[in-house]
């Protein structure tokens, strides 16, 4: 039955498929293939309206070869997914000219399903799923198309019937989702390179963090253990720790320097705080944390200033657990090195800064709070906080300090530093985010890109490091309320340049919060559900061991099944039920068997009935008729219901002549 | 290899299957009687599977897990689909109907459905016979073909009735020993009869000067062949065209085609006479049929050919229904 040849609606649906199932990639297909994948498509409408031949041998032979030279081009030695899928799509509109019989038409199907499914290595939103969906059902009506008569031509059918089938899969796709153990990959793979993203970089100059505000991309996303957010004031996500200054630029300490530094001794108190951190892709390697976290996730690494780093640049979403300490005391005791290492400057550049600082520190007399409310006093009296600064000249930190005095998070953080190294306090700059909004629908705390914020560390005299931010001295609403909504009260222009129309109203607003918070949802049950997993199903199942699971898995499976079956075996019944000639046959069947004889399950009716002629002389007329009338009716060419039909009162009239009988 | 597990595995299901039920007239396909195994194109699926989920674990891709599951939820409910088709198929047998040895011998069946899904694409076949595809509608009257090698009476064996519909990926099958048969004549075989004799007479070549031109039995339309003298002309001057006038003889005289008279082997014979008896019956002759000690008088009609075929497929095989 395999060579069967499949309808001319087959081959339609057979083109769809291949365009659906193609659709997907066009995202990062090298143009060539979508364009040769057409044409294939319209080489095969056109043998499909009977104006082209199939093609000759030699020109599939040229379409292969070039094929194939075209993809050792686009991909050359790099054999990723990408390569895979290119060729099987390749392949596909290749095979899409010769489909014609039912094998041909198997294969494609099942490799344009494989194909399907490797559009949720490039895209994974939700939306992506939905049109997967719809195209599996479109794969499915294709499937049935080739198995229905060939010459029938309707549409309708085969996705009803596909329909049918797909519905009750659903639920089963559901219980083996929750249900199938995750398991890790058999062999690593190479991910694709890396995609442009915003994020943060590993070093600060100024205006690096107000471009990146500039940006409304999604960074991380947090939930935290009982719902329970920090306060504003607390929101501090730190990614990298910059103690090195060449006069312009703040960057992490070398390796060589790195080894130097100890790494930092935690003492906290009880309050501790667990919650869970799903990073966007930033394709760097630096993770965020709460201020301040006490161990690493898996496969994480803390550097000796207590910022996370992963095993490899983030090039995926990926989702982590960490406890943070709320009250805690950070390296009380500096050694030498480490107290030369934070008090380093450039040795020359920004002289009138390093007079205000030693003056400063005559001023407090050589207490380093009191140098510290010096310096956050005349931020906040002289200083605007604004995302449009101006450009700063040579002297960075004297032109900003001195005329320019409007800066944004790091022109704060950076002077603020250089202030304090240049009195000998030790001193760093932090970068990482500020703040965040709250999603009431689904409980979690979104950081965006224009959150990204720089502040301080100060090192004093038995507090060991501080976090001391310059901008709560010049703008304080900005640390308690997000970036966007502190420069949409300001209407800073700066803010609002570069970004096209944006939802304010209040109504818009809680739909756009809405709308990111099924994104979250969509994120953690499924995309991320494997770290949902196994405490989902201890809660569900009082435990997790295999028989729990296997059991969990077949009663409901079996359940689905058999609903399924009994939903078709009611269809029969009701069908059989609603045929009134049959069920007139067997009441007289019951009540001339037990008054005469019983008809035997190999005599036809009509024997059965001549027999009792003899035994019912009465009757004779009638059931002669009877049996005559049966005989015409089932050895009929055409089903003849007038026939059936005519039935009905000899039968109504046995039976009640049977009964003023007994 | 693969095909011949299948082949042996079809085979003894099918004696199985055979074995547990009676011959019958007329069955309903029930669960017990139908048998469901993935086809080589569910075995393919299978592979796909396997190849998914691989996919969803390597790349650790919850929604190509999905996917995958979703596929495998399809596969299950397919197998009920494919089941369903077939199940509460009503079939009964009407008759079979006579052939010629060496043709295919018809069965007329009835089939029904009375589901609320209609199947389709169901194959029905004897072991012996050609394959029969058709969506079921209401009630269909269908004829299904069974190869009748040898005269007598043709028991079909076994049908088999499978379909893979609607994904072609499990096949449902089922094996029905039907109680029916019917009557193979032999094969005809033209040739001289040398030995035909009518009644009274020992041998007279009568046969082939049966056509008298004493007696005017009516007309016929004009054949090229004819002898122009039949022609009548008066009618074709009515304008009814070309009409050839019928003589016969008024009383034919009756022909006795007997078995011990006839050359060749008994099977030769047989298949002589048989010739023999058609080409009487269709010259409307009437004729007599002498098989060994067994007479049947000289008839004419329809009746008397489909006797005197009956009695040729059954000579010596020791059964006279």
């Amino acid at each position: 039955m395999i060579g069967v040849q499949i309808s001319r609606t087959a081959v339609m649906l057979q083109l769809a498929s291949f365009t659906a199932v193609v659709l997907p990639h066009l995202t990062w297909l090298p143009l060539w293939i979508p364009l040769l994948a057409l044409a294939m498509v319209v080489t095969r409408m056109m043998i499909h309206a009977g104006r082209w031949p199939f093609p000759h041998w030699l020109i599939k032979l040229v379409l292969i070869t070039g094929s194939v030279a075209g993809l050792i081009v686009s991909f050359g030695g790099n054999a990723g997914p990408e390569a895979m899928v290119a060729l099987l799509i390749l392949g596909l509109a290749l095979k899409l000219i010769e489909i014609y019989h039912r094998r041909d038409a198997l294969i494609l199907i099942f490799v344009a399903l494989f194909v399907l499914a490797t559009a949720f290595l490039f895209h994974e939103s939700v939306w992506v799923a939905g049109y997967v969906l719809l195209a599996v059902w479109l794969l499915l009506a294709s499937l049935c198309a080739i198995h229905q008569h060939q010459g029938r031509s309707d549409w309708l059918a085969p996705f009803k019937r596909a329909g049918a089938i797909l519905l009750p899969a659903l639920p089963l796709m559901l219980l083996l989702f929750l249900l199938f153990p995750r398991l890790d990959p058999f062999w690593s793979i190479e991910i694709s390179a890396p995609r442009a993203t915003t994020g943060l970089s590993d070093s600060m100059s100024p205006g690096d963090v107000s471009d990146l505000a500039l940006s409304d991309a999604l960074a991380f996303r947090v939930s935290f253990d009982g719902n329970e957010p920090p306060a504003p004031l607390e929101r501090y996500w730190r990614a990298l720790v910059l103690s090195r200054f060449d006069g312009r630029t703040w960057s992490q300490a070398s390796p060589e320097q790195r080894s130097r530094l100890r790494n930092e001794k935690l003492v906290s108190d009880e309050r501790a705080i667990d919650y869970e951190i799903v990073l966007e892709p930033s394709g760097m390697p630096w993770l965020l944390a709460l201020d301040l976290p006490l161990a690493p996730a898996q496969g994480q690494r803390m550097t000796p200033f207590r910022t996370l780093v992963n095993a490899s640049p983030v090039e995926r979403r990926t989702q982590y657990r960490l406890t943070s300490a709320r009250g805690y005391q950070l390296q009380p005791l500096l050694t030498q090195q480490e107290l030369q290492h934070y008090l380093q400057l450039p040795g020359r550049g920004n002289p009138r800064s390093r007079e205000l600082a030693d003056q400063w520190w005559q001023q407090s007399g050589g207490d380093p709070q009191q140098f510290i409310r010096l310096l956050m006093t005349h931020f906040n009296r002289e200083f605007v906080y604004t995302l449009s600064p101006g450009a700063l000249g040579r002297d960075g930190i004297d032109h900003f300090l001195f005329q320019t005095r409007r800066g944004y998070c790091e022109h704060f953080a950076g002077a603020t530093v250089f202030l304090l190294r240049a009195a000998g306090i030790p001193a760093r700059v932090v970068t990482g985010y500020q703040g965040g909004e709250w999603n009431p629908y689904e409980n979690y705390l979104q950081l965006r890109q224009y959150d990204a914020h720089a502040w301080t560390e100060v090192w004093l005299e038995g507090q060991g490091w501080v976090r001391l931010d310059p901008t709560a001295a010049v703008a304080p609403e900005r640390l308690e309320a997000s970036a966007e909504r502190f420069f949409m009260q300001r209407d800073d222009m700066g803010f609002w340049a570069g970004r096209g129309f944006r939802l304010q109203a209040d109504w818009a607003r809680r739909l756009q919060q809405r709308y990111e918070a099924f994104n979250f949802a969509w994120h953690r049950w499924v995309l991320d559900y494997q770290s949902q997993q196994s405490s989902l199903l201890k809660d569900w199942l009082g435990g997790l061991d295999y028989w729990r699971m296997i059991l969990a898995l077949m009663l409901p499976a079996t359940a689905v099944l058999m609903a399924v079956m009994g939903w078709q075996l009611r269809q029969r019944l009701h069908r059989a039920r609603l045929e009134p000639l049959e069920r007139d046959l067997l009441r007289l069947q019951m009540l001339l068997g037990d008054a005469f004889l019983p008809r035997l399950p190999s005599q036809s009716l009509s024997a059965w009935l001549k027999l009792l002629v003899q035994q019912w002389p009465e009757q004779r007329e009638t059931l002669e008729r009877l049996a005559q009338l049966d005989e015409l009716q089932r050895y009929a060419r055409q089903p003849n219901p007038a026939l059936r039909q005519q039935m009905r009162p000899l039968i109504a009239q046995l039976i009640s002549s049977i009964r003023e009988r007994s | 290899m693969g095909e011949s597990i299948r082949k042996r595995l079809q085979g003894r299901v099918r004696r199985w299957a055979l074995r547990r039920y009676p011959r019958s007239r007329s069955v309903t396909l029930t669960q017990n009687r139908i048998f469901i195994l993935p086809t080589g194109a569910g075995a393919g699926f299978m592979l796909l599977l396997i190849l998914l989920l691989l996919m969803g674990v390597n790349y650790e891709n919850n929604l190509i897990y999905a996917i995958t599951f979703l596929a495998t939820g399809v596969f299950l409910v397919s197998c009920l689909h494919t089941y369903n088709n077939l199940a509460g198929t009503r079939l009964q047998v009407l008759r079979g109907n006579s052939c010629f040895a060496g043709e295919q011998a018809g069965f007329e069946l009835e089939l029904e459905h009375p589901g609320g899904n209609r199947p389709e694409q169901l194959c029905l076949q004897f072991e012996q016979g050609l394959p029969l595809i058709l969506d079921l509608h209401e009630r269909q009257h269908v004829e299904l073909f069974c190869a009748a090698p040898a005269r007598g009476w043709l028991e079909p064996g076994g049908l088999k009735l499978e379909t893979t519909f609607p994904l072609g990926l499990f096949r449902a099958w089922t094996w029905l020993d039907l109680d029916v048969r019917a009557l193979v004549y032999p094969k005809p075989i033209s040739g001289e009869l040398p030995n035909a004799r009518r009644s009274g007479q020992s041998d007279l070549d009568g046969v082939q000067n049966r056509e008298g031109t004493d007696d005017f039995t009516g007309l016929e339309r004009f054949q090229s062949g004819m002898s122009l003298r039949q022609i009548d002309w008066k009618s074709y001057a009515r304008g009814r065209g070309l009409q050839a006038k019928q003589f016969g003889d008024r009383q034919s005289p009756d022909i006795w085609l007997d078995l011990d008279n006839t050359p060749g082997t008994l099977e030769q014979r047989l298949s002589r006479l048989t010739h023999w008896v058609l080409e009487l019956s269709r010259r409307e002759q009437r004729f007599g049929l002498r098989l060994g000690s067994r007479e049947l008088s000289p008839a004419q009609g329809e009746q008397h050919r489909h006797e005197a075929l009956k009695r040729l497929a059954l000579y010596g095989r020791g059964e006279d229904t």
